[in-house]
């Protein structure tokens, strides 16, 4: 029963998703694997944030909540589908090219990676030192108290090991889950946390399909399936992945909008910068990046009034405003990056980067934990270069570098001992990198695939060329 | 010029993937025949247009690539296959083997704290080398964050609200010895002592405080919590 209010609650964030989706592309199609990657991704975010809010106003997470939220869901669905304005399933692809049917092997080795994961998180409870003491700690306050008035917990300083400033996101979607279930079940609870593991998998093999053909894709997010790190963080119950899982869909869409400009594409980039910032504090560093990297280009590339950056700015926001404000009285632990990113300190801490990089450098080659993943991006960065003559490209390049330069920076200042932290948390910080990381690979792998697919485009091309002429004559 | 392509209606368009256009680069078309009228060779044929020139690097390029990919997936699967890898941790733990219970005690040992101390909150205290001993920070660190999860709402108290805590040297240092008046405000009902036994090791016992009848025949309203 427990187990059904779970998936019960997992089916509305789809359906939330689903809705928004819609909103956001009345009337389109869509594949499968578009919808079961994006809609819940969009779903959970913004479930996260409506339950941010309903509690901001006095209503502590609950089935009576849930279950409004579902009645308007559904609405919404019932008159979506009177005006046509839903998004279509589109089930059966017609651009399968040769060789994509062994795109079976892959998927075999991306089911089984992720069956492993959701088997090994649900016959555990919450036992991630950072999951139970921080985002299952604070799931819990959510689950008995509304954040008006605001809980002792979050000025309790005694608690302060749980950093009370930490946003809210993963625990708010995991509370959904308690009040859904009518008890707190912290085993059956990491369901959530699964799912929103699990789905960095289809959002990255989205980002890739946009460039990439079918089987090059399933084989990049087989690689991103197989690394020991999603092992070892997917479905433990930490923020971590789903941080990477909203920043792949972050990063992807403002590449989309340097790209192509189209406006859904500056909406959903919106969104999923709004949901990274809400879900660590090292999100909001990334959403400002992005902002800051359309900037750039519509500055740089486009030459054009600066619309998408102040819709951009403006969107997120209004999207997360409400936690900006709250979250200002709360107190800081002795890390409290932000304040101290801002300072001079940053200025006096930069001859520590000269052991920061290098060590960062070390982390990342190691293979145990990243196989060849880093090396397998530059070679495929190499094979592919021309592919940085392409604005999108070129933007996600310099979007990993701010990210990576931020993260190090953040070591230059930590308060912590940086040899012992380092270890620590490296391969947690490097986590959220990777759907950049795979994005560059396939992009750039892409171009590569190009030269293949120029020779069966240009003889279609020339195809075309001698045949139309001759009907149109006739 | 003839349309190349039938336009596709709005609605039947993919918003997440259109199709592209076609790459401006095209060093095929450089090289094909009516591009300089140089027959070129394709794996020892001459080009025509049903066999297009595709440069050897191109190519190459692309086996390269492939190459790498497979090479990176195959040793990822290989990764996991050794004993000491995360998917065999995971497994472990799915099939509920000895030494993940085994680590799992420990967890459960705290949890079932929360369900002795039936109401009402609990103090932690230190005994022992426990008190200044700094190789136990991480124990007690781990202690202090289980516990305080496991019993919410109600409170595991160490230290007084104003002193910030981030880990065991914190408690250490501050080591709470509140009086019998505190302890009746605060709602404190048991006592979990943290020290050493007799045979050095660690050892983690619970106490249950007389009622407060039994102590002074005036019950307290405070409730648990905070």
């Amino acid at each position: 029963m427990v187990l059904l209010a779970c998936c019960l609650y997992l089916l509305l964030i789809v359906l939330v998703g689903y809705i928004l989706l819609s909103v956001i592309h009345p009337s389109s199609r869509t594949t499968i694997i578009q919808l079961i990657g994006l809609g819940p991704a969009i779903g959970a975010g913004t479930m996260g944030l409506l339950l941010f809010w309903a509690s901001l106003i006095g209503f502590a997470p609950s089935r009576k909540l849930l279950a409004i939220i579902g009645v308007l869901t559904l609405a919404s669905l019932l008159v979506m589908k009177k005006k046509r304005r839903l998004l279509r399933i589109k089930i059966v692809a017609n651009d399968w090219e040769k060789g994509d049917g062994w795109i079976v092997v892959p998927l075999v080795v991306i089911m089984a990676g992720l069956a492993m994961i959701a088997v090994g998180a649900l016959s555990t409870p919450m036992v991630e030192w950072d999951a139970f003491a921080i985002w299952g700690f604070k799931a819990k306050v959510l689950t008995h108290e509304a954040l008006r008035p605001t809980p002792a917990y979050f000025h309790d300083l005694t608690l302060s090991y749980s950093h009370l400033d930490y946003p809210l996101m993963v625990p708010f979607l995991t509370a959904g889950a308690y009040a859904a279930m009518g008890t707190v079940d912290d085993q059956t609870g990491k369901l959530v946390s699964v799912f929103l593991d699990v789905l960095m998998v289809p959002m990255v093999y989205l980002g890739l399909r946009w460039k990439l053909r079918r089987l090059p894709a399933a084989c990049l997010s087989a690689i991103l399936t197989m690394l020991p790190v999603m092992f070892r963080y997917g479905g433990v119950g930490c923020a971590d992945l789903p941080l990477a899982m909203f920043y792949a869909g972050g990063i992807l869409y403002v590449a989309r909008w340097i790209d192509r400009q189209q406006w859904q594409d500056l909406f959903l980039a919106i969104l999923f910068s709004a949901f990274v910032a809400f879900t660590k504090n090292e999100g909001t560093v990334l959403a400002l990046i992005n902002g800051v990297v359309i900037l750039g280009f519509e500055l740089w590339v486009r030459r054009r009034a600066l619309i998408g950056t102040a819709v951009f700015f403006t969107g997120l926001l209004a999207l997360d405003v409400a936690w900006l404000i709250w979250s200002r009285s709360l107190p800081r632990t002795h890390e409290d990056y932000g304040p101290k990113l801002l300072s001079s300190l940053v200025v006096t801490h930069l001859p520590r980067l000269k052991e920061i990089i290098p060590a960062m450098l070390v982390q990342a080659t190691e293979f145990h934990v990243w196989g060849l993943l880093w090396i397998m991006a530059v070679v495929l960065a190499l094979l592919g270069r021309r592919a940085l003559t392409r604005p999108y490209v070129l933007a996600l390049w310099i979007l990993l570098g701010l990210h990576l330069m931020s993260y190090a920076l953040a070591f230059s200042v930590t308060p912590w001992d940086f040899a012992v932290l380092m270890p620590m948390t490296m391969d947690r910080l490097l986590l959220h990198t990777v759907p950049a990381v795979i994005f560059l690979a396939g992009w750039h792998w892409a171009e590569v695939e190009t030269d293949h697919r120029l020779f069966g485009s240009a003889l279609i091309n020339s195809t075309t060329e001698t045949s139309v002429p001759a009907r149109r004559t006739d | 010029m003839p349309p190349r392509s039938i336009p596709v209606p709005e609605t039947q368009r993919n918003p997440f993937f259109p199709v592209d256009s076609p790459p401006s680069r095209n060093s095929l078309g450089q090289n094909g025949p009516g591009r300089g009228g140089l027959a070129r060779l394709n794996r020892g044929k001459l080009e025509t247009i049903l066999n297009r020139f595709i440069p050897a690097d191109g190519r190459s390029f692309q086996y390269a690539a492939w190459g790498v990919v497979l090479l990176v997936l195959v040793h990822l699967c290989w990764l996991q296959l050794r004993p000491e890898s995360e998917l065999h941790r995971v497994c472990a733990v799915a099939t509920q083997s000895t030494a993940s219970r085994t680590a799992l005690m420990q967890y459960e040992q705290l949890d079932r704290i929360a369900d002795q101390t039936a109401s009402g909150n609990v103090l932690l205290k230190l005994a022992g080398y426990a008190k200044t001993n700094p190789v136990v920070e991480n124990s007690l660190s781990f202690i202090y964050y289980r516990t305080s999860y496991a019993l919410y709402p109600r409170r595991l108290y160490v230290a007084p609200a104003d002193k910030v805590i981030n880990n065991g040297l914190d408690i250490m240092r501050i080591e709470l010895s509140p009086s019998q008046q505190w302890l009746q405000e605060h709602d404190v009902r048991s006592v979990l002592t943290f020290g050493n036994n007799n045979a050095g090791g660690e050892m983690l016992r619970l106490e249950t405080l007389p009622s407060r009848d039994d102590q002074a025949g005036m019950p307290t309203n405070k409730s648990g919590g905070y």
